[in-house]
């Protein structure tokens, strides 16, 4: 059955129908990286401000570029251009992930043991 | 000699495609890492380490690496012969959709890692539902991932199909696997933003 479903798949969902399909998932991954990699700078600024640390404004700067690049999408006219357009979003949203990650990773571990400690205490 | 020397490392030399994917895959893998560090630290469990989790992750990404390269020397080799289209299609074709896969893998078990790390706190649970629904959908996936690998082998080397309906079954996985990113991704954003506000709101309450 999945063999036939396969087969009929090959025969109707041609390159425009791929690219339409690409367009639409790719605002939906898009949107949630913007929101996930904003949550999560506002979670490692929340932390690093209890030990009286901040988040340089340059990193939400960054994020702001990457968003302002994702409309670019819906009108890049081949699949190639489409690519490379996604891969500078991409290249910018992971490159401010692992600097985050790399340049506060281990304040942010230290304080969620706090945190957490702390809140064990507090539960009855 | 210096030209077919040239020639012979220009033959190495993955893709474009294949580069970004691997970056990407690189940096995901990080992400995985990192997560599940923090998990560990925070449930202090001292018996398991994460060094040959870490270890397995970079055998495997250095071995993605070497396929890379191996591919495209293949892929120059090949482009010559009879059914040397065909090949370099299947080749090509097979390493992108294992590339998708890892990264719907990669990024359900980051989901797995941040359900674990939000359960840690207290006035988060451990999302039951949630958790089921992340282990169904991976091998759920992967049963369908192996499956149409079999399919492809078929149909790659029995000439059952033509190159462009190949390339179109191909693009069909690979949007599979995009609806499969969406998912995670959001419900990573959706926990990360309850995790914050849990945050803000205990803040609060200690001011």
């Amino acid at each position: 059955m999945m063999k036939h479903l396969l087969l009929g798949i090959s025969r109707t969902f041609d390159y425009h129908a791929y690219m339409r399909l690409t367009r639409i998932q790719a605002i939906f991954w898009s949107l949630a990286d913007i929101i996930m990699i904003l949550v999560f700078l506002r979670i490692v600024e929340l932390l690093l401000r209890k030990k009286g640390g901040r988040l340089s404004v340059w990193r939400y700067f960054f994020l702001l570029i990457s968003a302002l690049m994702t409309p670019m999408l819906l009108k890049a006219g081949s699949s190639r251009s489409f690519f490379l357009t996604e891969a500078a979003i991409f290249t910018i949203q992971y490159l401010l992930l692992i600097y985050t990650l790399i340049r506060d990773g281990r304040s942010v571990l230290d304080i969620l043991i706090l945190y957490r400690s702390g809140e064990r205490e507090e539960d009855p | 000699m210096l030209d077919e020397l040239f020639r012979s490392i220009i033959d190495f030399v993955p893709s474009l495609t294949q580069v970004m994917g691997l970056s990407w895959l690189f940096a995901e893998g990080f992400c995985l890492v990192y997560v599940r560090w923090i998990y560990l630290r925070l449930e202090s469990s001292p018996g398991r380490s994460n060094r040959f989790f870490l270890l397995f992750c970079v055998m495997i990404f250095i071995s993605l690496v070497g396929i890379s390269f191996f591919i495209a020397f293949l892929s120059h080799q090949q482009l010559g012969l009879t059914g040397g289209k065909r090949v370099v299609l299947y080749l090509n074709s097979t390493f992108w959709r294992f590339l998708c896969a890892a990264w719907v893998v990669v990024e359900g078990l980051i989901l797995w890692y941040i359900i674990r790390i939000t359960a840690l706190f207290p006035g988060h649970g451990a999302s039951p539902v949630l958790s089921a629904t992340v282990i169904l959908s991976l091998s759920g996936f992967l049963m369908f991932y192996l499956y149409f690998e079999y399919l492809f082998g078929l149909f790659s080397f029995q000439d059952v199909l033509g190159l462009s309906k190949l390339v179109n079954l191909s693009r069909f996985f690979i949007k599979i696997s995009g609806f499969m990113w969406i998912f995670y991704e959001w419900a990573v954003a959706i926990k990360g933003l309850q995790f914050l506000r849990f945050l803000r709101a205990s803040a609060r309450e200690r001011i």
